[in-house]
């Protein structure tokens, strides 16, 4: 009996082992954290670009939003910022000019294994300097900034891959290069974000769950009852349709964790999701947070698909031109 | 689509040594324990739960990973509960200048754009409103700084900062046809729910003494509006509906 024990824990431990190191480290093609890369950083300099109208008003010593102001609603201590070594309006301005430009290298790709940690960086110090101007867009935003860190983020769609390119003029530079897009780091990134994202929708299944408004399927109608957030007016709908639909998103956001990991299932709740989140994004007027939805879930999708819908895309416009 | 990140038609590249392999599987495993903390606290944390996020938090915090960074709810991720602060809300802050001209400003301001703007503005009113709900430490924080700021802008020694919450409309008064129930923007759907006197001395300091806060406040009552709200979380609130608003995700932070 014990040796059947000892037996069955020693061929568990090897096939979890096998089964992590297969998961984890089974070098991957860059294609989609390059692509991810470029959304990402589109989303990060959106979010930072609309902060600048406004940098003064709120950042500035004496602004609205007071460093001491943020410290004392931090429960759990400050966290430091960038912005709070700078409080004077030409300090502040320059400061923020400077992230932007950060922001637009970095979507474009180049120097991307600096220019991603930088990019954290500026985000960063945006939410913490102001952390009461953010709401569920900037988590999902920063947890991709974080994991692009980790990988070739601009081995693809980036200007540092069309350089290595053009630099490339032997076949043994060529095969380099080729053999650069593809690593073990790339996974790693993508491995990161599909189960942080996971794990961030069931989070958000599970906290809906514990309000009595998702249960009875009225939660949809007092969001869209909020003429303030919401894109369009959904008040038309009736009460079948607001109950179908609030219980459509928490169904959904409670199976995406567990079915997007079975192959068969993961194109039907990457449509699903899709769909919530696109909902969500009329409903709430949180554009930005489900197109930040929308591009970690790239995470999920094959190179292979990914290259083909581009090339797909890029043909007709090829012709156009 | 693949949860395999495929190798494509690349030449297959050298996988980690074996000590590479065991040090970043270390790493990944507590970065992973880490995240799964801060997000399963999010909701009702048990004490252990709490104890692990408090003892975790620079790390959390530092990388934005902490979804209840405040004390008060940042990324509203369960998106409503119909609680009292589940919805949007508008700081007034008015003041007569030593010129004696009237001026007022409502926080968002109309025609904010792009709307990522707007949403910036709209998630700080509705902080501060998030915060009225709770703890009296934090309540006049927010008001504090943005009114004393605006006062001191304007060069006025006083003024007020009222924070109104915009009530939703039942389904029932959506349908009713009559243009004043139906009306989201009614003068009837705006509830004050903290109003407080701000004092600017000359040097800068700034005082703020409350006369209203939610308790306090006379909110248009909504069960006289409408008693049939979709399923039972509107009109007829039941207390095992839902949490209350002390206790609801992210609400008790701080309290």
């Amino acid at each position: 009996m014990l040796t059947a024990a000892t037996e069955y824990l020693r061929s568990l431990s090897a096939g979890v082992a096998a089964a992590w190191n297969r998961f984890w480290f089974t070098p991957s093609d860059a294609y989609p954290l390059g692509l991810i890369r470029l959304l990402t950083g589109l989303l990060a300099t959106y979010f930072h670009l609309t902060l600048l109208p406004d940098v003064e008003r709120f950042f500035a010593a004496g602004g609205w939003l007071s460093p001491e102001a943020v410290e004392r609603l931090a429960v759990r201590g400050g966290t430091a910022s960038l912005l709070d070594f700078v409080s004077s309006p030409s300090e502040l301005l320059a400061a923020h000019l400077a992230g932007l430009a950060v922001l637009v290298v970095f979507t474009l790709g180049l120097w991307s294994r600096i220019t991603s940690f930088l990019a954290l960086a500026v985000i960063l110090s945006d939410v913490h300097r102001g952390p009461m101007l953010t709401s569920q867009f900037e988590p999902v935003l920063t947890m991709v900034l974080c994991y692009l860190c980790l990988g070739p983020s601009g081995a693809s769609w980036s200007l540092d891959r069309l350089l290595a390119v053009r630099r490339a003029t032997t076949p043994v530079a060529q095969a380099a290069l080729a053999n650069a897009k593809a690593s073990w780091t790339a996974t790693i990134a993508i491995r990161l974000i599909q189960v942080h994202l996971a794990m961030l929708v069931a989070t958000m299944g599970a906290a809906k769950l514990y309000g009595g408004t998702w249960w009875v399927g009225s939660a949809v109608w007092w969001l869209a009852t909020r003429p303030e957030s919401r894109l369009v007016d959904l008040t038309f709908l009736g009460e079948y349709a607001i109950n179908f639909w609030t219980h459509v998103i928490v169904a959904v956001e409670l199976a995406f964790p567990v079915l997007v990991w079975v192959p068969l299932l993961r194109p039907l709740m990457l449509v699903l999701a899709g769909v919530v989140w696109i909902s969500l994004a009329l409903l709430t007027g949180q554009v930005t947070f489900a197109a930040m939805m929308l591009v970690a879930s790239i995470s999920f999708c094959s190179p292979e698909l990914l290259r083909s819908c581009c090339c797909t895309a890029r043909r007709p416009a090829a012709a156009a031109a | 689509m693949s949860a395999t990140p495929a190798t494509s038609n690349v030449p297959a590249p050298q996988a980690p040594s074996t000590e590479i392999r065991g040090l970043v599987s270390l790493l990944l495993f507590i970065h992973l324990f880490v995240v799964a903390i801060g997000l399963v606290s999010y909701t009702a944390p048990s004490a252990l739960e709490e104890e692990l996020r408090k003892f975790f938090a620079p790390y959390l915090a530092t990388l934005n990973f902490d979804l209840n960074p405040n004390a008060y709810p940042t990324g509203r991720f369960y998106m409503t509960h119909d609680l009292p602060v589940d919805v949007d809300a508008q700081i007034h802050v008015d003041a007569t200048l030593p010129s004696g001209e009237e001026r007022s400003i409502t926080i968002p301001e109309p025609g904010l754009w792009p709307p990522e703007r707007r949403r910036h503005y709209q998630a700080m009113a509705n902080a501060a409103s998030t915060l009225v709900g709770g703890d009296e430490e934090y309540q006049p924080v927010l008001p504090r700084s943005i009114a004393g700021s605006i006062l001191r802008s304007w060069g006025a020694a006083r003024g007020t900062v009222r924070i109104d919450r915009h009530l939703p409309l039942q389904i029932q008064e959506a349908e009713s046809g009559d243009p004043e129930r139906s009306d989201p923007f009614g003068r009837n759907r705006y509830s004050p729910v903290y109003e407080a006197q701000v004092l600017v001395s000359p040097s800068g300091q700034v005082d703020i003494s409350k006369k209203i806060a939610a308790g306090e406040a006379a909110p248009v009552d909504r069960n006289a509006v409408d008693k049939s709200a979709p399923g039972t979380s509107g009109g007829e609130k039941k207390a095992g509906d839902r949490p209350s608003a002390a206790t609801g995700p992210s609400a008790q932070e701080g309290n």
